[in-house]
């Protein structure tokens, strides 16, 4: 990621990637003469939604912008997606820093990286709710450039995803905190109990870095692992087709889902609910195996 | 007639240069290129518009004037923005809302002399 990327020459028609936008197509590259001063917009629609917007020309490699990812990558990703070899960062300081690097300056690789780390974060434990948004977003931004890259319907490489994120017929492998401990010292302990977060129950730490918000117990049970892809952008969910077959399995699961999240609560008392709220997901996850 | 100050604020060079000198014609002209640099001007100086970029890292044009809007509110209400077009609903709400303060790039040099001119008028009869 540090390397100096090679200039980016765009022409219309073109299909790039905005970062933590999506797939976009160049529609038009425009020079226009100002108080002397000569400048070249490209605009680009996205193709998602068909929002415009118009950039410098000098700033798309400081935006991030990139051509869609090819095969190559393609299949350097999802090699990645489907190995064991990954860890979770459970520093959750470094982790956000180096999520935010990922998703803007990481490409495809950056994305199924953010993708994969925050699903083995949640065999861990259920994610926060920024950290589940994130996941969806990543997983969103994947989903669409796959299909992009492949030249597949999104559904089809959202299905791709699944099969080699929950290989069908193989269990994930059962992950502890200790295995990913570093020795930093500065981690996120999953041993201490209220406090999600391991930074003592005092802290202020803010709208960004909340702990899982409290929700009713079934939700919880229910949501142990963000396997399911929320709607991005107001878009509608679209269900791939390992997570129909998971919901046939368990159909309790669908019968706790609900749509929207209740307002969020104050740190202190959110890391209180979070507590028992695990305890449900293991319950669902040990009923389930039943 | 008196000398006005605006301040110009692009994270593109090239873009910040052009209004720059086209603004020059008229007005005795500061450039910022980022939303922090622009704060401590701000600060430091008094201005009598400020032409701000939407989409700029770090700190966006909406991010400056809410912290404007703060810190130093008659200064807030003399911004006049420029945007690319936008892709998020939250940006897309605050160019609705700033509808009639906002310039499309790339900006038409007469408009946007005008709306400049417009924005300061409008915010000394407030002051007034």
């Amino acid at each position: 990621m540090a390397e100096t990327p090679p200039p980016l020459t765009l022409a219309v028609g073109d299909r790039v990637v905005y970062p933590n936008q999506g797939v976009c197509r160049v529609t038009s590259v425009e020079s226009k003469e100002v108080a002397g001063q000569t400048l070249t917009f490209v605009t680009m629609k996205r193709e998602e939604d068909g929002a415009v917007v118009m950039v410098p020309e000098a700033k798309v490699r400081s935006i991030g912008l990139r051509k869609v990812a090819g095969r190559p990558e393609v299949d350097r990703v999802f090699t990645f997606l489907r190995s064991d070899s990954d860890k979770a960062n459970l520093d959750w300081k470094q982790r956000a820093r180096t999520n935010v690097e990922r998703m803007s300056q990481g490409g495809l690789m950056g994305l199924a990286e953010v993708v994969k780390g925050l699903q083995v974060l949640s065999e861990l434990r259920p994610l926060p709710t920024k950290e589940r948004e994130l996941y969806d977003n990543a997983r969103h931004l994947l989903v669409a450039e796959l299909a992009a890259s492949l030249d597949l319907a999104e559904v089809d490489a959202e299905d791709a995803v699944d099969v080699v994120l929950f290989p069908p017929g193989r269990e994930r492998p059962k992950r502890t905190a200790e295995e990913f401990r570093t020795t930093t010292g500065e981690e996120e302990g999953m041993e201490l109990g209220d406090d999600l977060l391991g930074l003592g129950g005092d802290i202020d730490l803010g709208a960004e870095q909340e702990a899982e918000p409290e929700e009713p117990e079934a939700e919880e049970a229910a949501e142990p692992a963000p396997k399911g892809k929320a709607p991005a952008r107001g878009k509608p969910e679209k269900k791939p087709a390992a997570e129909k077959k998971a919901e046939k399995k368990a159909p309790e699961k669908k019968a706790a889902k609900k749509p929207a999240r209740p307002e969020k609560k104050p740190a202190r008392a959110e890391k209180k609910a979070a507590k028992p709220a695990k305890k449900t997901a293991k319950t669902a996850k040990t009923a389930k195996k039943k | 007639m008196r000398t006005t100050r605006v301040l110009v604020i692009d994270d593109e060079p090239l873009v910040a240069s052009a209004a720059r000198r086209l603004l020059a014609r008229a007005h005795e002209v500061e450039v910022a290129h980022c939303g922090q640099s622009a704060l401590a001007l701000l600060r430091a100086r008094a201005f009598d518009a400020v032409l701000c970029d939407i989409m700029m890292p770090h700190m966006t044009g909406m991010e400056l004037h809410a912290r404007l809007t703060e810190i130093r509110p008659e200064l807030a209400s003399r911004m006049v923005f420029l945007t690319g077009g936008v892709f998020d609903g939250v940006a897309a709400q605050f160019l609705r809302e700033n509808a009639r303060w906002c310039m499309d790039k790339p900006f038409d040099p007469r408009e946007l002399l005008a709306l400049v001119a417009e924005r300061i008028a409008s915010a000394d009869a407030l002051a007034r």
